[in-house]
């Protein structure tokens, strides 16, 4: 299990990145993401011919001198996106035993993503959703949540078989949520949870991590168990290896397009990707089709 | 490079083809390890993996088997063998007192013995000669001529035989060459049976023997001797008391034969019952005493259990020995020791007991005073014999052609792998081996676990 003061390589290595939200969002707070609202700020867009019931404040005066024609200056406003980070502690991300390598990877890319998000003024929680109860951290501005972050997951080991669907309800709306699992343990519901909250306006992005083992497994024998259901034991074989490589393949794409039709961002991060490279890939407006990338 | 014991490396060998195929057959029972993505392997029976002939473990099954096999090399006995010879000898030398010049047996030796050949000189024992080489010999013979004793080839043989192994590691045969005067005596009834254990053939050089040595003329003294003594009469008549007048109570001795000298062997005949000092005198001064009560019933001897009457006496010493035929009336036996004249039947009727340098004679032959039994001829050659030095007279006698051609055999040279090696002392490298094959196996169990966690 990382201490928290392992993360600081990971946050060195992330200073400067910026994480846009993919779409113009409606909060009140001023930040670094595009806001819906026009408003005040010294960023000019358009003039627009003002119309009965608009503000006169925002009449542009000086235009009005010269062309005497009335037109309003349109402004974007900059607001703060609420960043929640659900991870999956179930048994299946506790993979490979001997490393845990895929929740060390996701709680590096919680901190990491936290970090990039609260570095921008955004308030930034993780919830961790387990068999004796959720672990959250409600989404905070001040200084030092990203170390409590830090110490939240380190209380927490993989085990069980909870589902992030009850603790996505628990999210408010409106805000980024980034989903971190493998999962293996969810079905529809989540995708289903998911889409709805983005109909209501919330930015969410899947990240699905993938230990070594599972996308290329050994090529000795073994008999799998799934760590899950004890009850699920295969033989991996050299008979099975490349049927088992199709089958998860299919399967990976199949996720990765649910999720993308949904309105989600999805990202597949290899257990052993170096975090910063991944966080960076996550964050890129290219790869996030943010509404800065769009122009919008 | 050889090896004393190759046997060792099918062993290991056979043990290491044994190690691969559980290696191959443990790949039937795949281990158990949790993956989250099982659910993606196509459902097969468990069973096919059983038929999968794979080797696992690679690594830790060419570390166990490289341990079975350096412990494999280890026994099988290395040795590092800088040149062989085709034939390796062991050059028994003579030393005993058959030998007739020992100078001419170190030159026939030397002729002999080549570089790391084995030398062993012998008499009643044998030992090796430091060195193998002829100017070794001559002076380990050098020192001791007056001292040589009987030969025996039955100890040559053996410390031969025992030498023999050491010539492995250098020559691909073995030839035992035995230079020796080839006498009689030197055979014992061992000889034959330890011949026969050797299965190559003994060359033998004969080299000349020790004439006998002329056997000096006892003088003897008659003790407690009366005048109508038997044994006196025969005594005086047989010329080594000539004149004597026998000492009834230690008061006369013997006189000296003409031809005696001070150099003279003497034996005391005592008819009565020998002194502490009689005793004294033959064990300090190399003499024989001749207990010879004229009363057998008072010497306090075992009494026999029923006195009978033999016909005749044989009493053999050394190459000496006499014949009486007489009606003699036993009633006693002799003490134990080592017999010297027997009964018809076999039964002891005198016996001979070493006792420092020299011996006691017990004899229990009643010679009657009536008759001519004192005077024949048989009677003084009687007491001419039981008179005669501790040991008897030395007579170096050739060996029979027989017992020639049983030593010398017709077998081949010796291969010296077929030769025993038990007593061999085990060589570095050996030891090295075992040191390799024990730090593997203490790798073994440390990469065993990792393999386990891994």
């Amino acid at each position: 299990m990382p201490l928290a003061g392992s993360y600081g390589e990971l946050l060195d290595a992330l200073r400067g990145v910026t994480w846009p939200a993919r779409r113009t969002i409606r909060g009140p707070a001023a930040g670094t993401h595009r806001s819906r609202q026009r408003g005040v700020s010294p960023e000019f867009t358009e003039y627009r011919p003002y119309r009965q019931g608009d503000d006169p404040r925002r009449l542009d005066w000086k235009l009005l001198a010269r062309t005497d024609r009335a037109f309003l200056r349109i402004t974007n406003d900059r607001a703060t996106l609420g960043t929640t980070l659900l991870l999956d502690a179930s048994a299946s991300m506790a993979f490979p035993l001997a490393t845990q390598g895929k929740w060390e990877q996701a709680c590096r890319l919680a901190i990491g993503l936290a970090a990039v998000a609260h570095g921008a003024g955004d308030p930034v929680g993780v919830v961790v959703p387990a068999d004796r109860g959720v672990a959250a951290l409600p989404p905070r501005t001040r200084r030092g949540v990203i170390a409590e972050a830090a110490r939240l997951l380190e209380t927490i080991a993989p085990a069980g078989s909870a589902s992030l669907v009850p603790a996505l309800t628990l999210v408010k709306p409106a805000q980024r949520v980034v989903l971190i699992s493998d999962f293996l343990g969810e079905d529809d519901a989540l995708l289903r949870a998911a889409r709805e909250r983005i109909t209501a306006g919330a930015d969410v992005l899947a990240i699905h991590i993938a230990a070594r083992e599972e996308l290329d497994p050994p090529a000795t024998a073994i008999i799998a168990v799934d760590p899950e259901n004890a009850e699920l034991e295969r033989s991996l074989v050299s008979e099975t290896r490349e049927g088992y490589l199709a089958a998860f393949a299919a399967w990976r794409s199949e996720l990765a397009r649910a999720w993308r039709e949904a309105g989600a961002a999805f990202f597949e991060v290899p257990a052993d990707e170096a975090a910063d490279h991944a966080v960076r890939r996550i964050a890129s407006p290219a790869s996030t089709g943010s509404a800065q990338a769009r122009g919008a | 490079m050889t090896f004393l014991a190759p046997w060792a490396l099918w062993v290991a060998g056979a043990v290491s083809a044994a190690v691969i195929a559980l290696h191959i057959l443990a790949s039937k029972h795949p281990r158990v390890t949790p993956l989250p993505t099982a659910r993606f392997i196509p459902e097969v029976p468990l069973r096919a993996t059983a038929r999968a002939m794979r080797l696992s473990d690679v690594l830790l099954m060419l570390l166990r088997v490289a341990a079975v096999m350096l412990v494999g090399l280890a026994f099988a006995r290395p040795e590092v063998t800088r040149g062989r010879r085709a034939v390796g000898r062991v050059v028994m030398v003579d030393a005993s007192r058959a030998l007739a010049s020992r100078s001419e047996i170190v030159d026939s030796a030397s002729r002999m013995v080549a570089r790391g050949d084995v030398l062993i000189a012998f008499d009643s024992s044998a030992h090796a000669i430091r060195g193998g080489d002829a100017d070794a010999l001559r002076a380990a013979l050098a020192d001791d001529s007056s001292q040589a004793s009987r030969g025996s080839l039955s100890t040559a043989l053996v410390a031969a035989m025992r030498h023999a192994s050491s010539l492995r590691a250098d020559a691909d045969s073995v030839e035992i060459v035995l230079l020796s005067p080839l006498a009689a005596e030197e055979w014992d009834a061992a000889t034959a049976g330890i011949r026969a254990a050797w299965p190559g053939r003994v060359r033998l050089v004969r080299v000349a023997a020790a004439k006998p040595a002329a056997t000096p003329a006892t003088r003897i003294e008659l003790m407690n001797a009366s005048a109508d003594d038997p044994v006196r009469a025969a005594a005086m008549l047989s010329g080594r008391a000539t004149g004597a007048a026998s000492r009834a109570s230690g008061t006369a001795v013997a006189p000296l034969a003409s031809a005696a000298t001070s150099e003279t062997p003497i034996a005391r005949i005592d008819r009565g019952s020998p002194s502490a000092s009689d005793t004294a005198w033959a064990r300090d001064r190399a003499h024989t005493l001749v207990r010879w009560p004229s009363a057998l019933d008072s010497a306090g001897w075992r009494a026999r259990a029923r006195p009978d009457t033999a016909g005749a006496i044989l009493v053999k010493i050394g190459e000496a020995s006499a014949i009486v035929v007489s009606p003699f009336a036993r009633g006693v036996d002799p003490t134990q020791g080592r017999i010297i004249a027997r009964w018809t039947d076999g039964t002891a009727a005198a016996t001979e007991r070493t006792l420092g340098e020299g011996c006691i004679r017990d004899v229990a032959i009643p010679l009657a005073r009536a008759g001519d039994l004192a005077l024949r001829e048989s009677t003084r050659r009687l007491v001419s014999v039981l008179a005669t030095p501790c040991g008897g007279d030395v007579h170096y006698t050739p060996a029979s052609d027989s017992a020639l051609a049983q030593l010398r055999g017709t077998g081949p040279l010796v291969a010296t792998r077929a030769l025993e090696t038990r007593t061999a002392p085990p060589g570095h490298l050996a030891t090295w081996l075992l040191a390799a094959a024990l730090a593997l196996l203490l790798v073994e169990p440390l990469l065993r676990r990792q393999r386990a966690a891994a």
